[in-house]
């Protein structure tokens, strides 16, 4: 009995958003903005799940436990959205493995255990592995010397970050496992060759400690050690985006601080040896939830930070490096997850946000700058 | 006569053995006193608020079973006797006082509405004024002798005409002489500083450690009215030194949880050593899971606008440390509920998850 009334409310669920469509907010902005109804997403990927050469969008719900597939069949016309419940119980991000065949790994938190899954011809998601791992909340691939296909895998909560040497995830099976104490709630590991050794290293905020680790590559028979990279007085680190925000060749490190209206800057001297630089305000409020950066087509970089009731575009001067303008929109909520990728495939970036609540998520589609604007001053178009 | 109040540290060796030994300690409630904290006392005639208090004088207890009574608590013997009672201000700044007369096993109500409006002494400027109360002997005011009484507090906010009766909790003090294990400290005839820790939530009393406990909301939605006031008495108002630094909670930081444990970061001001913070004007409260209270159960109502916030309360910037800088507090929601003004009130004390390293 208490199987088919789990059945019956995804089903309720899927139904009524399956009857949603994808719609654009006015006519006169039809180019610029598509909203997606979502049921609160925590994480968004984009990948052509389904090989036809178009982007879709792979939707987590952690708040309804299921995944959500916008397929992408035409341009900008994308089918209304199929749910799956292969994530269980409070599921967290979902993202690409790299290599072949195509697999894809949800950190099913609830389940307690990393899935592995691909896309079916018919439309759906099978499982392919299933490895148990305590609370996920997100993975990084990585390759190291000696390492084949890798996993960082950061906690819901708690101190420790663990990594799955040479992970197949054919049997979910991994050559070794790493337990690493990396301050207090690690959070997602970036990949950034931060020494100009050619292997990159992993760096990570841990954001209750206010700190950002990093994990080095280790040789080819040793354990990685952690690494305190830099303390900050307070903040809350929620992120760190590798980025080289003086244009000298070297990476650095933009650290958005999650109850601070600001993004700290980390300036690298090319040895791995780092510096704070001028931080970067936020004009939104509280502090950013989350982050991306992205360069498009006509070189233009740009960041995309988010926090409660605002999405801040920011686009560097050409003129003046590492200075940059904002605009911001207003939001119903605030972005769970936030991309930079050329969905529609016209060369321009676009921007997905993955929506808190149940306000839609949403494609904003590039040139971002224009289009940000033309938004800024619609309010018809907002959230 | 009206005195700056501010407080410092007091230090209790209950406590500090209590931090000592690293055991965990809870709000501690139903106990007897020497002395009473009220730390939420309100009338205010414009939005029908009022603040009943309740004071039982027990007779006796047992000698050493409760470390905030000072021996068997007989001061009441004899005959007529007189508690006193001190308000103070959200920045504990002392505002009113007046004397209660008791005998053993005697009960006392402090009707705070009727004693602002009694014509024989009014005290129309309180009307409006949130603050709280310390109720302790009339005897102990020079501080030389030791309240000697079994009190217990009993205190009720009343919302609208008698709409609702929240529950206030109230702590036990340790009134006795000026000493280590003293919470009532007085100048002039009044306490200048209080500090629950026998019967609080203790805070960290070291530099980097942290108090974490989480505060439950309600704000409704379209089908329930809700509102959810936090309640925060810390000793200390932010800016005030304690040990050799200050206390700073200008931009106390927190995570708000929705009700499907995702949460999302702001900052709460904590200014006064007495704060009420609406939480509906708190960042990540609105909220919507649109996720089903109970899985399980087919059709349940999405748990809207709630959950609760995560506190993890750096007691200080202070490097000195020992149980000498140790303090405590309380905290709890008062949440409202029905109605066209959510007036139905009721208190969810604070979930205590104990002292950890600061964050």
């Amino acid at each position: 009995m208490g199987r088919w009334l789990i059945f019956f409310t995804f089903f309720a669920i899927g139904a009524s958003l399956a009857q949603e469509a994808p719609r654009t907010p006015s006519s006169s902005l039809a180019d610029v903005k598509a909203l997606l109804p979502t049921p609160g997403v925590i994480h968004v990927l984009v990948d052509d799940v389904t090989g036809d050469g178009q982007s879709d969008l792979v939707f987590t719900s952690h708040n309804n436990n299921q995944i959500l597939i916008y397929r992408n069949n035409t341009l900008r016309r994308f089918e209304n959205a199929k749910p799956y419940d292969i994530a269980g119980f409070h599921p967290n991000d979902t993202i690409l493995l790299p290599g072949n065949p195509k697999r894809y790994l949800i950190n099913a938190e609830g389940d307690g255990a990393l899935k592995v899954v691909k896309a079916e011809s018919e439309g759906g998601l099978s499982l392919v592995s299933e490895r148990p791992q305590p609370a996920p909340r997100s993975s990084t691939p990585f390759f190291w010397p000696g390492w084949n296909l890798s996993l960082a895998i950061a906690p819901y909560f708690g101190k420790t970050l663990t990594l799955l040497r040479s992970f197949n995830p054919e049997n979910g099976e991994a050559q070794e496992v790493y337990s690493l104490a990396v301050g207090n709630e690690p959070k997602q590991v970036r990949l950034a060759d931060l020494n100009n050794d050619g292997i990159e290293e992993l760096v990570l905020a841990a954001r209750l400690t206010n700190e950002v680790w990093v994990i080095d590559y280790p040789g080819a028979d040793k354990a990685p050690v952690p690494r305190r990279l830099w303390s900050f007085d307070k903040g809350w680190p929620r992120h760190v985006l590798p980025f080289d925000i003086d244009h000298n060749g070297t990476i650095d490190l933009l650290v958005p601080m999650a109850v601070q209206q600001d993004i700290a800057v980390l300036l690298n001297d090319g040895k791995g040896v780092f510096s704070e630089g001028r931080s970067i305000s936020y004009p939104g409020r509280s502090g950013i939830h989350v982050m991306t950066a992205g360069q498009d087509q006509d070189g233009t970089r740009y960041l995309l930070a988010g926090g409660v009731y605002s999405l801040v575009l920011y686009r560097e001067a050409k003129d003046k490096p590492a200075s940059f303008e904002t605009v911001q929109l207003p939001l119903a909520s605030w972005p769970n997850w936030l991309e930079l990728k050329d969905i529609d495939g016209d060369g321009w970036l676009d921007a997905v946000a993955a929506m808190q609540s149940a306000v839609s998520s949403f494609i904003i589609y590039g040139p971002l700058w224009d289009n940000f604007s033309k938004l800024a001053v619609d309010k018809n178009a907002q959230q | 006569m009206v005195h700056e109040f501010k407080k410092i540290g007091v230090a209790a060796a209950v406590a500090g053995a209590l931090a000592a030994s690293g055991a965990a300690q809870a709000l501690t409630l139903g106990e007897p006193g020497g002395a009473l904290l009220v730390p939420h006392v309100v009338y205010d005639s414009a939005a029908q608020f009022n603040t009943m208090v309740g004071v039982t004088t027990g007779d006796f207890v047992p000698s050493g079973q409760y470390g905030t009574v000072s021996g068997e608590g007989k001061g009441c013997e004899g005959g007529l006797k007189q508690l006193h009672w001190y308000f103070f201000s959200q920045k504990s700044v002392h505002l009113a006082d007046g004397t209660i007369k008791v005998s053993c096993n005697d009960f006392a109500r402090l009707d705070w509405g009727y004693i602002i409006t009694n014509p024989n002494r009014p005290f129309p400027s309180l009307n409006g004024v949130t603050g709280y109360l310390v109720i302790s002997s009339n005897d102990t005011r020079t501080d030389n002798t030791p309240s000697n009484y079994t009190l217990y507090g009993s205190s009720y906010l009343i919302q609208g005409n008698w709409a609702s009766e929240a529950f206030i909790p109230v702590l036990p003090l340790r009134d006795s002489v000026d000493s280590s294990v003293d919470e009532v400290k007085y100048a002039g005839n009044i306490p200048k500083q209080v500090n629950p820790l026998s019967a609080g939530m203790p805070l960290a009393g070291q530099a980097n450690k942290a108090a974490r406990f989480s505060l439950r909301y309600f704000l409704g939605d379209a089908g329930l009215e809700g509102s959810t006031r936090w309640v925060l008495w810390f000793p200390d108002n932010s800016g005030d030194t304690h040990g050799n630094g200050k206390i700073n909670r200008a931009a106390v930081p927190v995570d708000i949880y929705d009700a499907d444990e995702v949460a999302i970061s702001t900052t709460v001001k904590l200014p006064d050593e007495l704060n009420v913070i609406k939480a509906s004007e708190v960042d990540g409260t609105v909220n919507d899971p649109t996720a089903h209270a109970i899985t399980e159960i087919t059709g349940m109502t999405p748990a809207k606008n709630t959950g609760f916030a995560l506190f993890q309360l750096a007691d200080t910037s202070n490097t000195a440390t020992g149980s000498q800088y140790s303090r405590a507090g309380v905290a709890f929601s008062l949440v409202g509920i029905g109605g066209a003004n959510a007036t139905q009130v009721q208190t969810d004390l604070a979930h205590e998850r104990g002292i950890i390293s600061a964050p």
